[in-house]
């Protein structure tokens, strides 16, 4: 039967495509979350959480990609559905630096769209694979 | 015209004009206005009309003569909504039943928009100023009534916002505390924008700008009231052990000895504490009126090793009062006149740094009404061993303030002096008196010496240059304050740069009144240097004195015309004393001129400040900001290590496996 189910290619390359993305993305509002600090006055210790935030976001990206390619080459549905989860988060997290954060620059917001955009299109790759991988 | 009243003028005779004002109504109907006729009144309705005759003219008045308060509705005699009058008159005058002019006016009146109804107790809810400006409406003034040109007040209605919303405030005060900042991406700014701009300009709304940021968030401190109640420390703090140079003097209550001396601005005060081995000759001008009597001759002075000693005191009568008193008293000498001190001579006996002996010679005199007084008060120090003012022991150099030391070579008894002028009364050169100059005390004095228009110029020169030589009776000074006669090495010679004798090229006889290259200025330059210390005490020496002459161009100075009276020419007499330094400042090695990446004063960035979360050299930011940001630098590294190790992705796929 693991003749006829094969891996998706397409969430693969989305997965590889994903981590080079992410890790530009990572190091760029990082830059930005520095720029901010000195450009702007921030109230109240509000930078704080942001810098968190972000340092989150990297641990569950990291673990979700992880998740997400093990399940995917092992043909194997929990870790993709884990993964699916970690992604709702993940979301959530890239839903606040759209538009939850103090200031948000205008390349934070292609940015961060961008990768809305890319959890949106695995996720529907990640659902289509496990209902392949479950039949 | 606004309020409750307008004037107007009717033109021409006013004999016999009959005015009247009424109430118009419009028609209904047509819209059209009924012009009135000449049987009205002086009152309609709540109006009243006035008329000030005049010559030509006449001036018109009508009031309004009811309440313009706001009230509520069904109230009497007051206005039930903020419209309060909307009516039309007409004022007509008529001459005979003829109406010769008539005046239209339409009254809309407001009622005063004043404040009545309860105070409330509720105090305000400050909103947070990191999140919400403060006063978000700053010309909003009153509470519960309208401001007016306040667009923003919550308080105006929408039909009164009409009135003046030509008009409203701008700017802040206007309520816009939110102003777009410059790096909103919708900010219209013309300044020069960075060609990164449009990646990172802020896209999210107003509501968060840098502005708010700016407030302080400090925390509540009482003053501290400056205790003025502390009483000031007399003592000095110290046990008593003996004397040094510049010490006060103590009295027996261990308060200060004072005698009346010149304060650094010039004018005299009385609670001057007297400093050991500090000589001083002052003189105080005084009246009768503001005379203070003195410390009391009685009180004992602390001589060093606690001992007190009383003050031999001798009180003599002035013979001389002429050089004591100026200004003429008004009334003869049966006025008010009160026994004062005239002068008052102290000279301190020292041994061994120990105050032996004091003696007070208090000159007495009588001071009437309207005299002015110059108080004279000398203090020396005196001591034991030499009859010279004393020295300070073991440091030869020059203390400041001490006379320079001169010799005459050429005289016969080497004895020399160096003075300035000292002038009195009206300063005139005749009068005047020397005073020797003083070690580290740069001077400026002179005298103003009487010319006539006839002077000859070559003998007005050698009159100049006879003075200005006779302040400088010496050919050596000495290099240090124990100088003696004997010894050359211990003096240098004066440097003369004498004044240009220019006789041969002027002809003296073609100008009357006019002499130029009159050496008028004298400079005195003294030329010294720090040798060391003795005891903490720098020693100094001079190197050198140079002695120049400045001339200047004298006129004589007419009045309307010029009579035969003596005009002045001021000649002047200046000291300086130049600090030079005794040894070179050690040369700079070839390393430390080429090399300047290690000098952190001339450079933006030195080497030293490379290691900066280490060491403190860099001084830009606080230690701590760049500690953290060096912590979490160390601390990414760190996590960049560990998960790259293989070890750890092993770690990771059994634990999910």
């Amino acid at each position: 039967n693991s003749t006829h189910q094969m891996p998706s290619l397409p969430l693969q390359i989305l997965f590889y495509i994903n981590g080079i993305y992410y890790s530009f993305y990572f190091l760029a509002t990082l830059a930005m979350l520095v720029y901010k600090s000195q450009a702007f006055s921030y109230p109240d210790n509000f930078l704080a959480p942001d810098l968190t935030l972000l340092l989150i976001m990297a641990a569950l990206e990291v673990l979700r990609l992880h998740l997400g390619s093990k399940g995917n080459l092992s043909e194997e549905e929990a870790p993709l559905g884990l993964s699916l989860v970690v992604t709702v988060g993940s979301v959530l997290v890239a839903l606040y630096f759209l538009v939850g954060q103090t200031y948000v620059l205008r390349a934070e917001l292609i940015l961060n769209s961008l990768l809305l955009s890319a959890y949106g299109l695995e996720a529907l790759l990640k659902v289509m694979a496990i209902a392949a991988f479950a039949s | 015209m606004s309020g409750p009243r307008a004037n107007s003028f009717f033109l021409g005779n006013s004999s016999g004009v009959n005015f009247s004002i009424i109430l118009s109504s419009i028609d209904e109907e047509t819209g059209k206005l009924q012009l009135g006729n000449c049987s009205g009144s002086k009152r309609a309705g709540d109006w009243n009309l006035n008329v000030t005759p005049g010559m030509d003219a006449s001036k018109v008045t009508i009031s309004l003569s009811r309440n313009l308060e706001l009230c509520l509705p069904n109230a009497t005699d007051c206005c039930p909504a903020p419209l309060c009058v909307v009516q039309t008159l007409q004022v007509l005058a008529c001459h005979d039943s003829e109406v010769l002019a008539h005046l239209l006016i339409q009254a809309e009146i407001h009622a005063n928009a004043s404040f009545m109804g309860n105070v409330s107790e509720n105090a305000t809810i400050i909103p947070n100023q990191a999140f919400q400006p403060l006063g978000s409406c700053p010309c909003d003034l009153t509470a519960g009534a309208c401001d007016v040109r306040c667009c923003c007040d919550l308080e105006c209605t929408a039909d009164l916002k009409q009135l003046f919303n030509a008009s409203c405030f701008t700017g802040v005060f206007g309520g816009d505390v939110n102003p777009p900042f410059d790096q909103l991406c919708s900010s219209q700014s013309l300044e020069y924008t960075p060609f990164w701009f449009p990646f990172l300009c802020v896209q999210s709304s107003l509501n968060n700008t840098p502005f708010l940021g700016y407030f302080y968030h400090g925390s509540i401190s009482t003053p501290k009231v400056p205790s003025f109640k502390i009483r000031l420390q007399t003592s000095p703090g110290k046990p008593f052990t003996g004397y040094r140079q510049g010490d006060p003097v103590m009295t027996e209550e261990n308060e200060y000895f004072t005698i009346p001396q010149q304060s650094m601005a010039g004018q005299c005060v009385g609670n001057a504490p007297v400093a050991y081995l500090q000589n001083f000759d002052v003189r105080c001008l005084t009246d009768l009126a503001s005379y203070k009597q003195g410390l009391p001759h009685d009180v004992r002075i602390n001589s060093g090793t606690a001992d007190f000693i009383q003050q031999s005191v001798t009180y003599r009568t002035i013979t001389d009062v002429g050089k004591f008193i100026t200004g003429k008293s008004p009334q003869p000498a049966e006025g008010l006149c009160q026994n004062v001190t005239f002068a008052e001579h102290y000279t301190f006996v020292l041994k061994d740094n120990n105050i032996e002996q004091v003696n007070v010679t208090v000159f007495l005199g009588s001071l009437c009404d309207g005299e002015i007084l110059s108080q004279r008060f000398t203090v020396k120090f005196l001591s034991l061993t030499s009859t010279n003012a004393a020295e300070l022991f073991g440091n030869p150099g020059y203390q400041v303030g001490k006379p320079v030391r001169a010799a005459n070579m050429n005289a016969s008894d080497t004895f020399g002096s160096l003075n300035i002028w000292q002038p009195a009364g009206r300063g005139l050169c005749t009068s005047a008196a020397y005073t020797p100059v003083l070690f580290g005390v740069d001077s400026f004095s002179g005298c103003v010496l009487e010319v006539g228009i006839d002077e000859d110029c070559s003998h007005l020169r050698g009159n100049v240059t006879e003075r200005l030589n006779a302040l400088i009776q010496a050919t050596h000074i000495g290099k240090r304050g124990n100088a003696s006669y004997s010894d050359l090495s211990d003096w240098v010679e004066i440097i003369r740069l004498d004044p240009f004798n220019s006789d041969a090229n002027v002809s003296t006889g073609s100008l009357k009144g006019f002499c130029p290259d009159i050496p008028a200025n004298l400079n005195i330059q003294i030329i010294f240097a720090d040798m060391g210390a003795v005891q903490g005490v720098p020693w100094q020496e001079i190197l050198a004195v140079q002695i120049s002459y400045s001339t200047v161009i004298w006129q004589f100075q007419c009045g309307l015309i010029c009579e035969n009276i003596t005009s002045v020419l001021p000649i002047t007499a200046s000291v300086q004393f130049i600090k030079v330094p005794a040894q070179p400042p050690i040369p700079l090695t070839r390393f430390q001129m080429n090399y300047t990446g290690f000098d952190c004063n001339r450079n933006d960035v030195c080497w030293p400040q490379l290691l900066y979360p280490l060491t403190r050299f860099y001084t830009g930011e606080p230690y701590s900001h760049c500690l953290a940001k060096g912590l979490s630098l160390a601390f990414l590294v760190l996590l960049t290590a560990i998960l790259n190790n293989p070890w750890f992705s092993k770690l990771l796929e059994s634990s999910l496996v």
